[in-house]
């Protein structure tokens, strides 16, 4: 290509966004009158690839609708850089609030120091920063999510009560350094320490995956023989349900009296109706994001909130499966 | 009536039409990049009030600035007719290494810099090894690259993310020059020595000629394997440097930092008019890749679009982009 047309072309266009520029300067409107007068909220919401961040997502635009907010919810796919992008727009469109489900407990902190720096109100919800974020100076209005350690505890406490005589227990986490990894694991620690008889024979990573979590329990199954092994207990209902179809495909659902996960995904509550897990524990999503934005729109007027609103994780069974 | 016979006017007519519907499709290969751009700014502008603001444009060139440095040392690679697949690990490697080397106490500057940008060209000289001394192909020989690096990261870092940096290397990737972020004149400043390496020194034309006929181009005297090298350095270096001031911006690493990051960068290269086979492409083409990717992506973001939309609309834009290319003038 030669040089003339190169300058043809970079003037046309520079020439042409200049214009454009200048033309639609005067077109603009006032932020309020575009919004029609309603409050904006923007969040940033981890990764829309897991089920139960989806229904938290849908929770929150239903109750925004019934509060008259306008709602812009972000999916910055697990990269805390994606995520600092997309918070530096939401405070560029000056939103009156942000809600943020941090990818990540420090190193997202900077997203959030934005969001303080621009003097706007933030709302954690899920997921909390590490206590070094408030120590230096960082601020949140209000946090609203559960106590992941609670879910590890109700784990580690139905295994407990379903193998009264102890046994051999397969433990797969999520990601190791991440929040709630470490939460559930240390809940169900305690509780596991204090029986003896319950011997986590093997805890490997799965990452939270149904695939990762399927081929790494068909090859446990190889390695434990029939009989060898009485429960599998996962971090999430996703990892369960891929332990689980793996056990399946070998024929030994049965020596399994415990396979339980996390989360109480619609997909983990219909494995726990026809048997191919028998608990999950319920993380209420929908109760996340409702309370998420009703404290939002508190902050928005001017009403006082409780800094910590924690919605408590519950034990499913076949027994009580149909009232969720 | 015409003298002419009937077949004479039929056949002169398609000509016309056929040398119309070229003329046509070479303006529209020409300028429809820049066109789809000014569209796409045109249209942000009208739909959404915060498009077109100083603080918006500024966001939209500093978040495209890391997908920039990755593209301007893969519009290289692609011109010789190479690929390079490892530029997102490297993303991920230089990141963990200078953010180890640059703890939150320290005034350290110099010493993760140097070291993390190092990563680049190391991984890119096994690139050029693998694909001129044991003459396996780009794609190949950089896949397995991508996997090895990415799992170097992880192996430096046991998996846990890097966090808190020294305020000095911060600079980097969050501080501003008077009123304009770092990255933003980091990234004008390497697209502009990129640019004159390529379009002015006898290096660029070499560039182009291995790419163009890499056979002809070595009967001529041009040193093939050496520019083959170069062109690999030159992307792996861009790839660390991008990891660092990502590493500075967010003030902190993750090993798995730049996965996908790649395909992001390949993607703007094509959109700016590279071609997949070598011999043809620009730096100027890829920077307006790079930011027609950033405006469509802010854009949106600003729309409040659904993250599962937005990712088929880039698709669509990018074979848009490929077919415009195809009508180019040469």
């Amino acid at each position: 290509m030669t040089t003339s047309s190169y300058l043809s072309r970079r003037l046309l266009l520079t020439t042409s966004v200049a214009a454009a520029c200048t033309a639609l300067e005067g077109l603009k409107f006032p932020a309020m009158a575009a919004n029609g007068g309603k409050p904006l909220v923007g969040a940033t919401l981890l990764s829309l690839q897991y089920p139960f961040l989806v229904s938290l997502d849908e929770a929150m635009k239903s109750e925004a609708t019934k509060k008259g907010i306008e709602l812009i919810t972000l999916d910055p796919r697990q990269s805390v850089a994606t995520e600092l992008n997309q918070v530096e727009d939401l405070v560029t469109r000056k939103v009156d609030l942000v809600v943020m489900i941090p990818v990540d407990q420090r190193t997202s902190q900077n997203a959030a120091r934005l969001v303080n720096k621009a003097g706007i109100p933030l709302v954690l919800v899920n997921t909390k920063f590490t206590d070094d974020f408030t120590a230096k100076g960082g601020t949140f209005v209000s946090y609203v999510g559960s106590d992941d350690t609670q879910a590890g505890q109700i784990e580690g406490q139905y295994l407990a009560d379903q193998l009264p005589h102890g046994g051999a227990v397969i433990y797969l986490v999520g990601q190791y350094g991440g929040a709630s990894t470490e939460r559930r694991k240390a809940g169900f620690d305690a509780v596991v320490r204090t029986r003896p008889d319950l011997k986590i024979v093997t805890e490997l990573q799965a990452h939270g995956s149904r695939a990762e979590a399927k081929t790494i329990t068909e090859n446990l199954l190889q390695r434990y023989r029939r009989g060898s092994i009485q429960a599998l207990v996962a971090q999430n209902d996703e990892m369960a349900i891929g332990a689980s179809s793996a056990i399946a495909a070998a024929g030994r659902l049965d020596e399994f009296k415990v396979l339980i996960g996390v989360d109480g995904s619609k997909a983990g509550l219909d494995a726990v109706k026809d048997g191919r897990m028998t608990a999950t524990v319920f993380q209420d999503a929908i109760g996340q994001g409702t309370q998420a934005v009703d404290v939002a729109s508190a902050i928005l007027s001017k009403n006082t909130v409780p800094t910590e609103i924690i919605i408590p994780f519950k034990l499913v069974t076949k027994n009580n499966v149909a009232s969720f | 009536m015409s003298a002419l016979p009937l077949r004479d006017i039929f056949t002169r007519a398609d000509l016309g039409d056929a040398n119309r519907t070229r003329h046509v499709q070479h303006l529209l290969g020409d300028y429809g990049l820049a066109v789809v751009f000014i569209g796409c700014v045109l249209g942000l502008s009208i739909t959404t009030d915060s498009f077109l603001t100083m603080d918006n444009v500024v966001n939209i060139v500093r978040q495209s600035s890391i997908i920039g440095f990755i593209a301007i040392g893969m519009t290289f690679v692609m011109i010789t007719g190479g690929i390079d697949l490892s530029v997102g690990s490297v993303v991920g490697l230089s990141g963990v290494v200078a953010a180890s080397l640059a703890p939150d106490n320290s005034k350290a500057f110099v010493l993760p810099l140097v070291v993390g940008l190092a990563v680049g060209p190391a991984v890119g000289f096994v690139n050029a090894a693998l694909i001129v001394r044991a003459g396996i192909l780009p794609f190949l020989a950089t896949l397995a690259v991508m996997a090895a690096t990415r799992g170097m990261a992880l192996v430096y870092t046991n998996g846990q993310p890097v966090s808190d940096l020294s305020p000095a290397f911060d600079w980097l990737g969050s501080g501003t020059l008077g009123p304009v972020p770092v990255p933003i004149i980091l990234f004008v400043i390497v697209a502009v020595i990129a640019d004159h390496a390529l379009q002015r020194t006898r290096f660029g034309r070499h560039v182009y000629a291995v790419g163009g006929n890499p056979e002809s181009a070595r009967i001529v005297g041009i040193p093939v394997r050496g520019i083959l090298l170069s062109v690999y350095l030159i992307a792996g270096a861009l790839a660390a440097f991008a990891g660092i001031v990502l590493t500075a911006r967010v003030d902190g690493a993750d090993p798995l930092a730049g996965t996908g990051y790649e395909l992001n960068a390949i993607a703007a290269v094509v959109i700016g008019g590279t071609s997949l086979f070598g011999g043809v492409g620009s730096i100027r083409g890829t920077v307006l890749g790079v930011l027609l990717l950033g405006v469509v992506q802010n854009g949106l973001d600003l729309l409040n679009v659904s993250s599962y939309y937005q990712e088929t609309i880039q698709g669509l834009i990018l074979v848009i982009a490929v077919l415009l290319n195809r009508w180019k003038s040469d």
